[in-house]
């Protein structure tokens, strides 16, 4: 059971989160302006990381917020929480 | 298998019962399986055999599923000339593992995929022709 540190209601259960994939993909300026190629690797292509990954969680069952976690996908040991808008330093992908 | 409550049981020689499974939500590669997962699945268990809740249980493993994004295989050429894939079959692909077998070497053979391997190409996922088979097998996956 992963314990994930919400950065609003401290430490619950991953049972009250949902998943929201890797974080940090910026939605394109201007989508007209892209190829299909490049529409593609926006909504489709992920990094699928083995080791430190950030990603987005969903408080589902809490404050109903979104935010970001290094998680360790080998460990499943997770390293940092922080709020969406938020980039700290380090190692995660 | 139960398609209500999703859960597979089967026995082995020795008489243990196999169970099986589910997902995680988030992607991982520690091989163990998280234990909402686990619960969810003997839950289903209980609830179509009762008798069960009187097994002890013995172990518990996880394996590694590779999903696609419309969760169906990719079967075909790639960018790159005699380089082919056949991946993404998620928690399915043993029962249609000697059909793709056989027009996976059709691919290899001619340099172009089998008509009915065409859909399944790397490239659907920039040309928008998304395959919409979640649901085929009728149980969550």
């Amino acid at each position: 059971m992963l314990s994930i540190p919400c950065p609003w209601c401290g430490q619950r259960d991953e049972t009250e989160f949902s998943y929201g994939g890797e974080a940090h993909i910026r939605r394109p300026d201007d989508p007209f302006t892209l190829s299909d190629e490049q529409w593609a690797d926006y909504l489709f292509m992920r990094k699928n990381t083995m080791g430190r990954h950030r990603e987005q969680w969903f408080h589902a069952a809490g404050c109903r917020r979104w935010f970001n976690v290094e998680r360790d996908t080998v460990t499943q040991r997770i390293l940092i929480s922080y709020k969406t808008g938020e980039m700290p330093q380090g190692n995660g992908a | 298998m139960s398609n209500a409550v999703h859960a597979y049981i089967s026995q082995t020689d020795k008489g243990e019962l196999i169970i099986g499974a589910g997902i995680d939500t988030y992607n991982g590669y520690s091989h163990k399986g998280s234990f909402p997962v686990i619960e969810d699945t003997l839950e289903a268990v209980v609830e179509l055999s009762p008798m069960f809740s009187r097994l002890r249980m013995l172990r518990s493993w996880a394996g590694i599923v590779d999903i696609s994004p419309d969760a169906c295989p990719i079967v075909g050429k790639t960018p790159l000339d005699g380089l082919y894939v056949n991946c993404g079959w998620g928690t399915g692909g043993f029962k249609a593992t000697p059909g793709s077998g056989w027009v996976f070497a059709h691919t290899i053979a001619n340099d172009q995929p089998h008509p009915l391997n065409e859909p399944f190409s790397l490239e659907r996922f920039s040309t928008g022709h998304l395959i919409d088979e979640h649901g085929a097998a009728a149980v969550a996956h």
